[in-house]
C-alpha cells in the first residue's frame, strides 16, 4: 500500500493555526446535530483543515463531550451525572455514560440527554428548572435582582459614556477581584489589557465545571443581561471589539440564553455604539481544565486545552496571540453592577448551594456569613451539627460541624476559591466525596504533566485502600511543586482539610 | 555570561542556556527522562525538578537567570523528585524492561506496581508495549517535530490518557513510513524494533547503498541477522527511511548468487541453443572455469565482429573504483566507447542539457546548503519524500521550522505538495510550457537579475524576444495551469532569493528531457540563482552511485572525470597512462548507450553484452522487447548478487559481492565522496566485483599477451584504495580524493583539485564551468503517445517509497513485502466510481506494448484520466507498458507518459 493518504491534503494548519479553529468549530457543529462523530467524518476534516490525522483525533478525544465512533449507527447520548451531589440510585434512565458533575446540583439527579439538560424523575425525565434565588425578597441585593431588560440597555448605553480611567479607578475602588477562583484584581487586568497595544480580544469565561458548583449558571439563567452588560463594558473599557463567551458544552440551554440575549442587546442598543462589536459564544466540549484561562484560550483556538507557563498572562498574549481581557462570568456582571449602582465595596459573592438542605439554588451575601447562617437564611433548614460541609467545589475544603458557626471569611485561606456549598448530613460519605474528587481531577487532568494524572491516581488508589495521610501529602505536595497548571496543585487544599477533618472526627 | 550558584558553589553560564544544560557543563548530575538532546524540551516527567530561587523547577526548560541560586540536592528536592519517578513509573510493568532500557537508570529508587495498559500495536517492523509506555512523549515530538510526519500522538486526557497511532488505527492506515525514528527516541523499551540480535559479532559504519542521497547507515550482525540504524557519530540525529532502516537483511538472503554459474553449451564446446533445455541449463563452476570461459569468449567475439560488437553495462550500485576499472576494461582492453550504466535512464538528459547550459551536469550546490540557505525552494518532477527519504526530511524540516517557501509542481499530487506553499498540478509533459512562462512573467515585471545576466551568461537577447513571443493562454492551456498560480510562483523564485532548484525524474523522462533541464537552467540564469548559497539547479540522482558511475566514465562519451573520448590531448594523456606495449590506439568514436547497445542485440549489431549489477529486462521502457533483445545477444555474462529477469538471458552469471562486503567509496547526488566499510569478506563464494573486474582483466591481458607500457596499463591492484590512487591521477576533479584523508573520516564535494583542496559544496561561483552560462532557446513538444479513443488513459510510472527499483532487494525483504507486497497503480476516485472499479480490486491495464494486472489505489492525488504505476513487481511491472521513445540527444526514455486502458478484473 503506498506510504500516501488517498486524500488529497495540505498539513495547512502548520502554517495558518486558525484552521484548528475552523476545524474544532465545524466538528462540534457535527456532533451537536448527529451527538457523536464517526472517525471517517473526523478524517474528512482533518482533509478539509489541513490537519494531521492523529492531531483530529488527539484533539477530538481530548474533550469528554465529543463522541468518536467508528460507523454512522445512531443511539441516543445520555450522560448522566454520577457525581455525589446526583449520584442516586436510579432506574429511570438506561444506556447512559456515566460522567463528571454536569453543573446542575439543584436539580439533581440530573441528565444530557441528546445535549437536552434534564432532572430525573420518578416517570422519566423534565426539563431542568432555573436555578432558585434564595435571597429574600426584601433583602438588598445587586446581581440577583434582575430590572427589566430595558433598564440594562438604558444604562449601559449611558455607562459606555465614561472613559476608561474612571471605569477602571471604580472598579479598582471597589476592590474587584475575579471572581472564577484565582481572585486576582480586575482592575489591575483591566488596566494592562487597556495599555497593550494593537487589536485586543475579551473573553468571558462561562466555563463553570468546578464540581458541585452552578452559581455561573445561575446567574446566566436569571441575570444574563448583567453579564452581557459587563462584558461591553469592560470591552469598551480596554478599546476591543472583539468578543467571545467561551461556555461549557454542557451548558446548552445557557447559551441559548446568552445568544438571545446578545441579540437582544444588538437590536436594543444604539447601532453606532455596538456596530464594530462582533460576539461569537464558543462551546466547550468537556474538559474542567479550559477554565484554566490558557487552556480556555488553546481550545478557543481549537487546540486541545492544554495549559500552558505563565508568564506570558493572557492580558499580555492570549487568543491569536493578542492581548486579551479574560475574566468571569461573575466577574463582568459585577463590572456592569458596581458601576451601574455606584458600589463603593465589591464584597458580595454569588453562592450556589446544594446538598442535603431544603433549598437549593443561588444566593448574593458576603463572606461573613457562617455554614449555619447560610442554612438558616437561605436553605430553608434548621442549623446542623453533623454531616460535613464542601465548600468551593472540588478544589475547596471541607468544614466540619463544629466550624458552621464560623464566618466564612475566617475559613478561607486567600482570595483564592469559589463561593459555593455542597452540604452532607453523612460524616460517613466524606471518603466518597474525597474519593470522587481525586478521581475527577485524575480524569480531567490536560495529560501534560505526568506527575499530575499519575498522582491523581496513585492517591485515589491509596486514599480507598488505606488512610496514610503522610504519603498522600508527599505525593500532593510534590504534584503541587512539580506541575504547571492549577489542577496540579488543585489537591492539597481538600486533602489537607480532609485529614483534618478525619482526624477530628477520630478524637471523638 | 551571568553568575550563579549551584549547591553554593558560584560559577558562570551562558545567558539562554536552560538550567540543565548549565549543570550538563559543570558535570553535576540531575536525572532525566522525557529530554533528549535532540529534541526540544518537553517539560513532561519533571524527573529533573530542582530548586532554582527558592521556586521548584524542571531544569530542562527553565533558563537560567543572573544571579540564580540552583540547588539540586537537598532533602526537599530529593523527595520530590523521587515521588516523581515513583509516579512516572506507577503504571509500567518493571519487570519486562529490557536491559539496555534507558529508563533503568531511574529504577533504584522505585517500588514496582502493576501495569494498567497492557495494548500491544504492532507492524512489520516494531512493535509498542503500553505496558512499558511512561507516556514521556518523547516518540510524539520525535515524529512531529523530526520527521514531520505525526503519526503519534496524545489521545484523550487525564488518566486515560494514551498514545494514539493516527486516529487509533494500524500504522499501516496511519500512513506510517517505518523510518524508526520512534524506536530510537523511546527510552522505556515501548517501541522497539522486532528484528533485533543475540549477539554482536560485528559492527561498522558505512554508506547506505539504496538512494542517492548516501547516509551514513550503521550495519550490525550476529552471523545470522543484520540490523541497521543511523550512525551515532555527529551531534544531531540523522534520520533514515524505512529502507535504510529495515531493509538490509537481504545481504543475507539465501538467495544470494553463490557460485559461478556457466550454461553448459560453453563447457561442452557446442553452440548456444536456447531451445536445447539440457545445453542451456546452468551448471555451478569454479571461479577460474568460469572467467577463463568469460574472457576467452570475449576475445572470440572481438576478433571475429570487432570491438564494437562487445557492449558493457556498468552500474550505478557499485563503487567508484569498480566503475572505473568496468570502463576502463571496456576501453584499454576491448578498445570500445560501448560502455553506459542506467544514469542513461535517469539523468542522461539532465547531464547532457546541464554541460550545454552551464558546463557540468552534477548538482550544483548540496542537500544541507539548500536546507540551510534556501529561502524559496522549487521542486518540480520529484517525488522527493519517497524517492529520496531523508533529503525529504529536510525539507519538511526547513519548510516547517524556518518557513522556507515550497512550491512543488508535479502532475501528481505527491507527500511533499502536502508541505508547499504553492502546488502547480501541471499536465504531465508541459514542463516547457511553464518554465517559459515563469520567465516570461519574470522578464515582464522587471525581476530578472540584470547584473547576473551582464556578466555571467551570453544569448539572452535571442533568448529574451524568444520567451517574449510566447503567449500565456497557450501557457495557461498546455500547463493546466492559472495565470495566478504562475505569477505567485514567479515572483517567488525571482524575488524571494536564493531559491533552489530541486527536479528528478519528472524533468528528465521525457521526450524532451534535455529541452527541459535548459529551460530550468534558463530560469536560473534568468533569476541569478546560481552560484551562490541556497540557490542552484539541483538534480536529485537516484542510484546510491549514480553520480559516481558518471563521475568514473561510464559513459559512452567521456573518459573518468568527463574528459572527452574525442579530445585529442585528453586522448593522448589515457593512451600514455593505460596503453600497452604495441598496442592499438584508443578509440576516439562515441559508443552506444544502453537502449542502443540493447536494441542492437537484435539486429545483430552487438553480440555481447557484459553488464555489471543491473537489471534492464526489468527496469527498461518496453520490457518485452528488451527480453527478445537480450534472448538474441549472442554472449551475456552478468555479474549481481541475485537471480534477476535479467540473468535469464544471461550465459554466464558471476557471483558479486554486496556493498556491506565492501571496501571503496560512493559519491552521493551532492558530489559527496563518502568512504565505505565492510561488515563482513565477501559471503559464500561470491567475489566483490572489483576483484572480478581485477582478476578477469588480467586474464585478458595474459590471453591478449599484452605487455606493460603505460603507468596503469598493468591492472597492479591489491585493493580498492590502489584503484583510487590511480583515480587520483587520472581523474582532475577527484586529484584530492587521496585515501589517506578518506581514511581520517573526510568527506569531499568534488572538485578536490589536489590535496589542500576541502571541495567545492557549490558550483560555479566566479564562472561557470563553460564559461559563461548559456541561455537556449526552447519549445513545448508534446509527449510522444497521448490517449486516444483506444487507450484513453495516460499512465506515469515512478516509485514506492518502500521499494527500490526493480525489487531485487526490497523483494526479499519479508517486512517490506508485509507492508507492500504487491504492485498498486493510483486511480482517480472519480474515474474508478465511472468503471465500477472499487478500492483494492485487481484491474488490468494495458498499452500497445504489453499488459499488466495490478491492485487499484483509489485516491484524489491523480488527476482524471491519469494514473500511476510503479515497476518494483515482476507481475505489475509497468514497464511493460512503457514506451521507448527516446530525447533525441540524451537517448533517456519517456517513461512518465504512455497511454494505456484499464479495465476491472472481476475475480
Amino acid at each position: 500500500m503506498p506510504v500516501i493518504d488517498r486524500y488529497k491534503k495540505t498539513l495547512d494548519c502548520l502554517k495558518n493555526p486558525q484552521r484548528y479553529e475552523s476545524f474544532f468549530a465545524e466538528l462540534k457543529t457535527i456532533h451537536e446535530k448527529n451527538q457523536r462523530i464517526t472517525k471517517h467524518e473526523l478524517n474528512k476534516l482533518s482533509v478539509k483543515h489541513g490537519l494531521p490525522k492523529s492531531s483530529a483525533f488527539s484533539i477530538a478525544s481530548f474533550y469528554g463531550l465529543v463522541r468518536i465512533v467508528e460507523n454512522t449507527e445512531n443511539q441516543d447520548n445520555i450522560l448522566r451525572c454520577c457525581a455525589p451531589a446526583c449520584n442516586i440510585n436510579d432506574k429511570n434512565i438506561k444506556d447512559a455514560e456515566c460522567v463528571h458533575c454536569i453543573g446542575l446540583c439543584d436539580n439533581a439527579p440530573a441528565a444530557i440527554i441528546n445535549g437536552k439538560q434534564v432532572t430525573i424523575t420518578e416517570s422519566g425525565t423534565k426539563e431542568i428548572d432555573k436555578a432558585k434565588i434564595l435571597n429574600n425578597k426584601n433583602e438588598k441585593t445587586f446581581l440577583l435582582s434582575p430590572e427589566q431588560r430595558a433598564y440594562y440597555f438604558e444604562h449601559l448605553r449611558d455607562l459606555l459614556l465614561k472613559n476608561s480611567d474612571e471605569i477602571i479607578s471604580k472598579i479598582s475602588q471597589a476592590n474587584l477581584k475575579g471572581r472564577g477562583g484565582a481572585g486576582f484584581p480586575t482592575g489591575n487586568k483591566l488596566e494592562t489589557v487597556r495599555n497593550a497595544s494593537g487589536e485586543k480580544i475579551v473573553i468571558c469565561n462561562a466555563d463553570e465545571s468546578e464540581p458541585f458548583v452552578f452559581k455561573d449558571r445561575g446567574i446566566i439563567e436569571n441575570n444574563p443581561y448583567s453579564v452581557i452588560a459587563g462584558i461591553i463594558l469592560a470591552a469598551h473599557c480596554v478599546g476591543s471589539s472583539e468578543i467571545i463567551i467561551y461556555i461549557r458544552g454542557e451548558y446548552t440551554r445557557q447559551k441559548q440564553i446568552l445568544m438571545e440575549v446578545i441579540n437582544l442587546f444588538k437590536k436594543a442598543m444604539d447601532k453606532q455604539k455596538l456596530a464594530n462589536i462582533n460576539f461569537r459564544v464558543i462551546s466547550g466540549a468537556g474538559a474542567y481544565v479550559c477554565g484554566e484561562e490558557t487552556a480556555l484560550i488553546n481550545s478557543s483556538e481549537g487546540k486541545r486545552g492544554n495549559p500552558e507557563s505563565k508568564p506570558p498572562y493572557p492580558a499580555e498574549n492570549g487568543y491569536r496571540d493578542k492581548p486579551t481581557l479574560l475574566s468571569n462570568v461573575e466577574t463582568f456582571a459585577w463590572i456592569f453592577e458596581i458601576l451601574d449602582k455606584d458600589m463603593a465595596l465589591a464584597d458580595k459573592r454569588i453562592f450556589s448551594l446544594s446538598g442535603d438542605v431544603k433549598n437549593r439554588g443561588i444566593f448574593e451575601a458576603n463572606l461573613n456569613i457562617s455554614v449555619n447562617g447560610i442554612l438558616h437564611q437561605y436553605g430553608g433548614s434548621p442549623v446542623k451539627k453533623q454531616g460535613f460541609t464542601l465548600c468551593g467545589g472540588a478544589s475547596g475544603f471541607f468544614i466540619h460541624p463544629e466550624d458552621y458557626d464560623i464566618p466564612l471569611s475566617k475559613l478561607y485561606q486567600s482570595d483564592a476559591g469559589i463561593a459555593s456549598l455542597y452540604i452532607s448530613d453523612d460524616a460517613n460519605t466524606i471518603k466518597d466525596v474525597m474519593l470522587y474528587i481525586l478521581r475527577f481531577f485524575a480524569d480531567e487532568s490536560c495529560g501534560q504533566c505526568i506527575p499530575c494524572f499519575s498522582g491523581y491516581k496513585r492517591l485515589h488508589d491509596l486514599l480507598r485502600d488505606s488512610c496514610d495521610a503522610e504519603e498522600a501529602l508527599a505525593i500532593a505536595e510534590a504534584m503541587s511543586a512539580s506541575t504547571l497548571c492549577g489542577l496540579g496543585k488543585s489537591v492539597l487544599t481538600p486533602l489537607k482539610s480532609y485529614f483534618k477533618f478525619i482526624k477530628r472526627n477520630s478524637r471523638d | 555570561m551571568i553568575n550563579i550558584r549551584i549547591n553554593g558553589r558560584i560559577t558562570t553560564a551562558k545567558n539562554g542556556k536552560t538550567i540543565l544544560q548549565v549543570l550538563q557543563d559543570n558535570c553535576i548530575h540531575v536525572p532525566t527522562l522525557c529530554f533528549h538532546k535532540y529534541l526540544s524540551p518537553l517539560g513532561r516527567c519533571k524527573v529533573c525538578i530542582v530548586k532554582a530561587d527558592n521556586r521548584f523547577v524542571t531544569a530542562c526548560d527553565t533558563q537560567v537567570k543572573d544571579n540564580m541560586e540552583i540547588i539540586t540536592e537537598s532533602p526537599d528536592v530529593e523527595k520530590l523528585r523521587k515521588v516523581n519517578i515513583e509516579l512516572l513509573l506507577s503504571n509500567i510493568d518493571t519487570s519486562k524492561l529490557p536491559k539496555n532500557a534507558e529508563v533503568n537508570d531511574l529504577l533504584s529508587s522505585f517500588r514496582n506496581t502493576a501495569p494498567k495498559n497492557s495494548q500491544i500495536k504492532e507492524n512489520p517492523f516494531f512493535k509498542y508495549d503500553a505496558s512499558l509506555c511512561v507516556l514521556c512523549g518523547r516518540c510524539v515530538t520525535a515524529c512531529s517535530e523530526i520527521q514531520w510526519r505525526f503519526i503519534w500522538n496524545y489521545a484523550s486526557k487525564g488518566s486515560n490518557l494514551h498514545l494514539t497511532v493516527g486516529m487509533d488505527e494500524t500504522f499501516e492506515d496511519a500512513h506510517c513510513e517505518f523510518c524508526g525514528t520512534c524506536v530510537d527516541f523511546c527510552p522505556t523499551g515501548a517501541i522497539a524494533d522486532k528484528n533485533t540480535l543475540s549477539s554482536v559479532i560485528n559492527k561498522v559504519t558505512t554508506v547506505c547503498s539504496y538512494c542517492g542521497v548516501g547516509c551514513k547507515v550503521q550495519l550490525t550482525t550476529d552471523g545470522r541477522n543484520i540490523v541497521s540504524g543511523p550512525s551515532d557519530e555527529g551531534d544531531k540525529y540523522t534520520s533514515l527511511c524505512v529502507k535504510g532502516r529495515y531493509a538490509h537483511s537481504y545481504i543475507l538472503s539465501e538467495e544470494r548468487l553463490k557460485k559461478p554459474l556457466v550454461r553448459k553449451y560453453l563447457l561442452t564446446g557446442k553452440e548456444k541453443n536456447p531451445d536445447n533445455e539440457e545445453l542451456n541449463t546452468f551448471v555451478e563452476t569454479g571461479w577460474d572455469e568460469a572467467l577463463n570461459i568469460v574472457s576467452a569468449k570475449l576475445i572470440h567475439m572481438e576478433k571475429s565482429f570487432g570491438s564494437d560488437a562487445l557492449g558493457f553495462l556498468s552500474s550505478a550500485k557499485c563503487t567508484n573504483e569498480e566503475n572505473y576499472l568496468m570502463q576502463k576494461l571496456a576501453r584499454q582492453i576491448f578498445k570500445t566507447n560501448n560502455v553506459d550504466h542506467c544514469a542513461r535512464l535517469c539523468h542522461s538528459s539532465t547531464v547532457a542539457g546541464l554541460i550545454q547550459a552551464i558546463g557540468s551536469g552534477a548538482m550544483t550546490n548540496t542537500m544541507d546548503d539548500i536546507l540551510e540557505n534556501a529561502s524559496t525552494i522549487f521542486v518540480i518532477g520529484s517525488n522527493v519524500t519517497e524517492q529520496h527519504p531523508v533529503f525529504g526530511v529536510g525539507i519538511r524540516q526547513a519548510v516547517m521550522k524556518k518557513g522556507v517557501n515550497l512550491i512543488v509542481a508535479d502532475p501528481r499530487f505527491t507527500d511533499i505538495a502536502e508541505f508547499s506553499d504553492i502546488y502547480l498540478g501541471i499536465n504531465s509533459g508541459s514542463d516547457i510550457a511553464l518554465l517559459n512562462g515563469l520567465c516570461r512573467i519574470i522578464l515582464e515585471n522587471g525581476w530578472e537579475d540584470c547584473e547576473f545576466i551582464k556578466n555571467r551568461c551570453e544569448n539572452f537577447n535571442q533568448f529574451k524576444s524568444h520567451i517574449m513571443s510566447i503567449d500565456m493562454n497557450d501557457v495557461t492551456e498546455k500547463t493546466g495551469l492559472k495565470y495566478d498560480e504562475l505569477y505567485k510562483t514567479a515572483e517567488k523564485i525571482a524575488c524571494s532569493k536564493p531559491a533552489a532548484v530541486i527536479w528528478a525524474m519528472g524533468i528528465t523522462q521525457h521526450i524532451c528531457g534535455v529541452d527541459n533541464v535548459l529551460a530550468l537552467a534558463n530560469l536560473q540564469m534568468l533569476t541569478g540563482n546560481l552560484g551562490i548559497k541556497g540557490g542552484g539547479l539541483n538534480p536529485l540522482r537516484g542510484q546510491n552511485n549514480v553520480q559516481g558511475a558518471c563521475d568514473m566514465g561510464a559513459l559512452p562519451n567521456v573518459f573518468n572525470g568527463y574528459q572527452n573520448v574525442n579530445d585529442p590531448e585528453k586522448l593522448n594523456f589515457f593512451q600514455e597512462k593505460w596503453g600497452f606495449a604495441d598496442d592499438k590506439p584508443l578509440n576516439t568514436t562515441t559508443g552506444l548507450t544502453i537502449t542502443e547497445m540493447i536494441e542492437k542485440g537484435e539486429t545483430g549489431e552487438i553480440k555481447s553484452l557484459y553488464i555489471m549489477g543491473e537489471n534492464p529486462a526489468m527496469t527498461d521502457p518496453d520490457v518485452n522487447k528488451v527480453k527478445e533483445c537480450l534472448e538474441k545477444t549472442g554472449f551475456v555474462v552478468l555479474q549481481d548478487i541475485f537471480p534477476s529477469e535479467t540473468s535469464k538471458y544471461a550465459d554466464v552469471i558471476l557471483p558479486a559481492a554486496s556493498f556491506a562486503e565492501k571496501e571503496g567509496t560512493f559519491t552521493n547526488t551532492e558530489r559527496k565522496i563518502q568512504k565505505l566499510t565492510p561488515l563482513f569478506p565477501p559471503l559464500h563464494q561470491s567475489k566483490t566485483d572489483l576483484e572480478i573486474l581485477i582478476r578477469l582483466a588480467k586474464k585478458l591481458i595474459e590471453k591478449k599477451g599484452y605487455l606493460k607500457s603505460g603507468e596503469f596499463s598493468g591492472w597492479e591492484y591489491k585493493s580498492a584504495k590502489d584503484v583510487m590512487d590511480e583515480i587520483n591521477k587520472m581523474t582532475p576533479i577527484y586529484a584530492g580524493v587521496l585515501n589517506d584523508r578518506l581514511e581520517k573520516g573526510e568527506e569531499f564535494f568534488w572538485p578536490v583539485k589536489d590535496k589542500n583542496d576541502a571541495g567545492t559544496p557549490v558550483l560555479h561561483e566566479k564562472t561557470f564551468t563553460r564559461g559563461k552560462g548559456k541561455f537556449h532557446l526552447v519549445n513545448y513538444v508534446h509527449p510522444n503517445e497521448l490517449p486516444d479513443n483506444e487507450y484513453p488513459f495516460l499512465l506515469s510510472t515512478g516509485r514506492e517509497i518502500f521499494h527500490w527499483h526493480g525489487g531485487e532487494l526490497t523483494r526479499r525483504i519479508k517486512e517490506i513485502m508485509s507492508a507492500a507486497g504487491e504492485a498498486v497503480v493510483l486511480i482517480n476516485s472519480n474515474d474508478a466510481a465511472d468503471m465500477g472499479i472499487e478500492d483494492n480490486a485487481e484491474v488490468e491495464v494495458s498499452s500497445r506494448r504489453g499488459v499488466i494486472i495490478a491492485k487499484a489505489f483509489l485516491t484524489d492525488r491523480v488527476n482524471k484520466k491519469t494514473i500511476f504505476g510503479n515497476f518494483h513487481f515482476i507481475e505489475g511491472n509497468v514497464n511493460k507498458l512503457t514506451i521507448k521513445a527516446l530525447d533525441p540527444e540524451a537517448k533517456i526514455p519517456e517513461y512518465k507518459v504512455c497511454a494505456v486502458k484499464i479495465c476491472p478484473l472481476n475475480r
